[in-house]
């Protein structure tokens, strides 16, 4: 209560672990979300967590930058342990990126200025040194032409790519995906998950909410099957796929890959 | 078909539109049993009521005419007064050497007014310069640093109703920005006094607020603290204003979908500019055209302040009527005051429909 | 410690309400302080004292030996007739401009749009002043009053209207409020037995039966003219139908633009819909489009009464005594003045309360029937 986070040294600190949540439990109302989630997620780690819809895997992810609030147990991000304390939510969010399935840009600034706008009012950056950055970004996500139109004026595609450059400028040590490609129509699907595919790559933590199954098998280093709020399978994809172990998962396998 | 083929004669063809138009004009007043009936009705109304207003505002009128006792013989309406104390009506006891100064204030404060509603020039500056108007209006009306001094008590007319309309505002809007908040806030006594304040100004009406603001604040302030009529008109008109702009931007609040919040709080922003920069913007954008209602009302409200003693334009209307060389031509100088309001008023609300049919600005 | 999030909610609600009330504490404290260095007497006893105000006219009868109370429920009485003659005439003229506003004929239409204009963008208090001063102007004398409605006169003087007064017994009254009570009970209990149709024509019934019962008699006394002066009939002073009119002119706009709104909310497909089902159009125009106008028009109908009650405050400026006008003579008068401003607050916030209350059960009560 009384230190401040910066000092806080979580009790089973380890400079590899990322992400650590045990014994995670969260309710709406009478409603149990989300039972006993224990996940640990090292550093560089790419996770892809699927489940059917209604299982708690977008839930689970938006715990981990508290746009929801747990009840019991414990969430260390970064080494941080996520509490009622604004500045450690503050700084555990400066640290997780995140994007949306409907991309959430601003729709009354610019490109540049969502790109721009949170390295300006939290990390306190130089304008010109933010736009610099966030044209960087732009490049990378390849639509650096974009820069001075509106989000409206963007294809789908385009603006989820732009909602991961958006995150990219705060130079996150960890990204969510909630199910990032969901909104898309099919074919813009490929551009956003190349961009993810590269972003993995260059060895970024991620945690993807996703039922695109070919991203999995090709960037993931683990798969975590969710329902009814529990985690029931969590395997290499290789494994999760070939040989799913739990019956559950064999359903879910069989609906969505036929 | 052969008809069609032959080129028209040159001037047959405006005389055919012509009638054409008529026709369709005559189908619109006569083509159905129903139209005839209205039309017979309103035809009727218009006849009866049209032509003798005609002759009293124009026909029998007197016009420009300087001298009183033409009035006194005219049938018709007296124009003459309202021209030749159109500067007394419009500016009230001011000064009547520095009449100029009140001019140049109206001319200022409704240029304002329309660029304040443009959301292209809602920036840092324009709040400057907001600021930077009221001071220099105040120094303008009020006199100081090389003007002759003008106190609040010769002011009047016209430049009352503006001032009172566009400081009130000014102050009520950020007040009402913070209500808004307030009342969606997830603090209970925080909603709860913002939901108490908002409903019991509301249901108010606004004469009863002005009333207790000149009768209780003598006994709510120690003496020396009194302000006087003038800023006590303010201060109701400006609480009046600010529960009505709470309720319209809470509006807007509420359009705002859930998803802006989320991807701000995951990038780290904090409360308040989260709700500076991406919320308020929004929020207050979708609801320009409910704002712009307000304004309109505001104007109109303005008008009770004569009730309170303050110099409106109806009161330095009721003082010019009290010219005993003149015969007193109420109603021609209450029209005259009711235009200028709908001049204002109308003419806004058109400004607020363009900027509605524009639509969201910048998608 | 501070920027744990609960502990700052609550830290922040307790500071607001200590501020809030420190706030309380030092107005309450400067102005019995005031009061008392002006010698000002406070409390709610003067009200049964004669209050020797004058009331220039009143719907109840008043003398100026009645004690204040008295002058102010003259007051609000004079607030309520007013209100309620106002909504009545406006929401009928209304209704109509409103529909006159959708015609196709250009010369209805354009007279209804510029009415509309015309009231929205003029203040009231303008309006009232305006006409008021015209009354001297138009109208003729006593000796040559208008004559435009039979039992109707207009004059300097005002208005006269024929008198209906209600004529009625107690023990009527009393028999046929039980019948009338009895009666609708029954049915609501029986309405599932019998035919929806059969409902209407057995309340109807009902009511006739009851009005019959209570043996009320509208007895209706016409004015006439005996050479300098009216006797019988009901006189309207020219602040009093000043204020009428005024008022109704100004929120026949307002209620004409809703009802505008209501008609055109309710789109055509609506009627597509319905004559694919096979509905008549009488049919349509009961079962699908009148419910969803009224949940249109409603809410802002609502607020357009309580406008009416608020705007009725502008009677001052003709002189007509409402509620505020009376409150603000006695509060001269008396010096009593928080107590005034407690009793103007207090009736207009009950009156607003009774008025939204009573338009949200009637909201509930139509979302109800439609489901």
């Amino acid at each position: 209560m009384s230190a401040s986070p910066a000092s806080i040294p979580a009790p089973f600190a380890d400079p590899t672990i990322a992400i650590e949540m045990s014994e995670m439990n969260k309710w709406y109302g009478a409603f149990h979300v989300l039972r006993d989630i224990d996940l640990t997620v090292r550093r560089g780690e790419r996770l892809v967590i699927c489940g059917p819809s209604g299982s708690g895997k977008s839930t689970m992810i938006r715990c981990i930058n508290r746009l929801e609030e747990h009840q019991r147990g414990r969430i260390v991000v970064d080494g941080v342990e996520l509490t009622n304390d604004l500045k450690r939510i503050e700084e555990i969010r400066r640290d997780v990126g995140m994007v949306f399935q409907h991309f959430n840009l601003f729709p009354h600034l610019t490109i540049l200025e969502n790109l721009t706008l949170a390295p300006i009012w939290v990390r306190r950056m130089p304008r010109r040194e933010a736009e610099e950055n966030a044209m960087f970004y732009l490049e990378r996500v390849r639509i650096p032409d974009q820069a001075g139109k509106y989000p409206g004026q963007l294809s789908g595609g385009q603006q989820q790519r732009v909602a991961i450059a958006r995150s990219l400028c705060m130079n996150p040590k960890i990204m969510l995906f909630d199910e990032p490609t969901s909104a898309l129509d099919p074919e813009m699907v490929k551009e956003v998950l190349e961009t993810m595919v590269s972003l993995a790559e260059e060895g970024m933590t991620m945690l993807c909410v996703t039922h695109e199954m070919g991203f999995a098998r090709q960037v993931a280093d683990r798969v975590v099957f969710m329902d009814h709020g529990q985690i029931i399978e969590e395997a290499h994809p290789d494994e999760f796929f070939k040989n799913p172990r739990h019956d559950r998962t064999r359903l879910f396998l069989n609906q969505i890959l036929n | 078909m052969k008809a069609l083929s032959l080129p028209m004669p040159a001037e047959a063809l405006p005389r055919r539109v012509r009638f054409t138009a008529l026709l369709r004009l005559g189908k619109l007043l006569f083509g159905t049993p129903l139209n005839g009936l209205l039309t017979v009705l309103f035809g009727a109304m218009l006849v009866v009521t049209v032509p003798p207003m005609l002759r009293w505002l124009i026909i029998d009128a007197v016009l420009f005419d300087p001298d009183p006792d033409a009035c006194r013989e005219a049938v018709g309406a007296c124009w003459s007064f309202v021209y030749a104390k159109s500067g007394q009506l419009l500016f009230g006891i001011y000064p009547l050497a520095e009449r100029w100064r009140p001019a140049i204030v109206c001319l200022v404060i409704l240029a304002l007014l329309g660029w304040s509603v443009r959301p292209a020039s809602w920036t840092a500056r324009l709040l400057a310069l907001w600021i930077a108007t009221l001071a220099f209006i105040v120094w303008l009306m009020g006199g100081g640093f090389g003007l002759a001094e003008v106190p609040t008590a010769s002011w009047g007319g016209l430049p009352v109703t503006l001032i009172l309309t566009v400081v009130a505002i000014g102050i009520a809007f950020p007040v009402g920005i913070l209500l808004a908040l307030a009342r969606r806030s997830t603090m209970p006594a925080v909603r709860i006094g913002a939901v108490v304040l908002i409903e019991s100004v509301r249901g108010l009406p606004l004469l009863s607020i002005l009333f207790v603001a000149s009768i209780m604040m003598p006994l709510f302030l120690p003496e020396a603290l009194l302000p006087d009529k003038f800023v006590r008109a303010l201060v109701a008109l400006t609480i009046f204003a600010a529960a009505y702009l709470a309720e319209v931007i809470r509006g807007g609040l509420q359009a705002i979908s859930k998803g802006q919040y989320e991807a701000a709080a995951a990038l780290g922003l904090p409360f308040w500019p989260m709700q500076y920069l991406i919320i308020l913007p929004q929020a207050i954008r979708v609801v320009i055209p409910a704002l712009a209602n307000t304004v309109i009302v505001m104007i109109k409200n303005t008008s009770l302040v004569l009730v309170v003693g303050l110099f409106d334009l109806i009161s330095s209307g009721k003082a010019a009527l009290a010219d005993p060389e003149w015969p007193s031509p109420a109603a021609e100088t209450f029209l005259f005051i009711g235009a200028i309001f709908f001049a204002l008023s109308f003419s806004f609300a058109r400004f607020a429909d363009f900027l509605e049919r524009r639509g969201p600005v910048s998608h | 410690m501070l920027s744990d999030v609960k502990t700052r909610s609550i830290l922040i609600q307790i500071v607001l309400v200590a501020a809030v009330a420190a706030f309380a504490v030092l107005l309450v404290h400067t102005t019995f302080a005031n009061l008392r260095a002006r010698g000002i007497p406070v409390g709610f006893d003067f009200l049964a004292m004669p209050s020797r105000i004058v009331i220039s006219e009143a719907i109840l009868t008043y003398k100026s030996r009645d004690p204040y109370y008295w002058a102010i429920a003259v007051g609000l009485a004079n607030t309520i007739f007013l209100s309620t003659l106002v909504i009545v005439f406006s929401s009928i003229l209304g209704l109509i401009v409103g529909i006159a506003r959708l015609s196709s004929n250009p010369l209805a239409s354009g007279t209804c749009r510029v009415w509309v204009e015309l009231a929205r963008n003029s203040p009231p208090i303008v309006l009232l002043i305006f006409l008021y001063s015209l009354w001297w102007k138009v109208l003729p004398p006593v000796g040559e009053a208008l004559n435009p409605l039979p039992g109707v006169y207009a004059s300097m003087r005002g208005f006269v209207v024929p008198d209906v007064s209600v004529n009625l017994s107690t023990a009527g009254l009393l028999t046929a409020i039980a019948l009338l009570v009895l009666g609708m009970s029954s049915l609501l209990v029986l309405r599932n037995m019998i035919s929806r149709l059969a409902l209407a024509p057995a309340g109807l019934f009902l009511v006739v039966v009851a009005l019959w019962v209570a043996d009320i008699r509208f007895d209706v006394e016409w004015p006439t003219f005996t050479g300098s002066n009216f006797s019988g009939g009901n006189e309207l002073t020219p602040e009093l139908s000043t204020i009428l009119i005024g008022l109704t002119i100004y929120t026949t706009g307002f209620i004409a633009e809703i009802v505008r709104g209501g008609i055109l909310s309710v789109g055509r497909g609506q009627w597509d819909a319905g004559h694919s089902l096979g509905l008549s159009r009488g049919k349509i125009l009961r079962l699908v489009v009148i419910p969803q106008m009224l949940r249109v028009i409603l809410p802002p109908l609502n607020s357009q009464y309580i406008n009416v009650v608020k705007n009725s405050t502008l009677a001052i400026a003709v002189g007509y005594p409402d509620f505020l006008a009376v409150m603000n003579t006695i509060i001269s008068k008396s010096s009593h003045s928080i107590e005034g401003v407690f009793i103007i607050l207090g009736v207009y916030l009950l009156l607003n309360l009774t008025l939204s209350s009573a338009a949200n059960w009637y909201n509930r009560r139509i979302s109800i029937v439609e489901r």
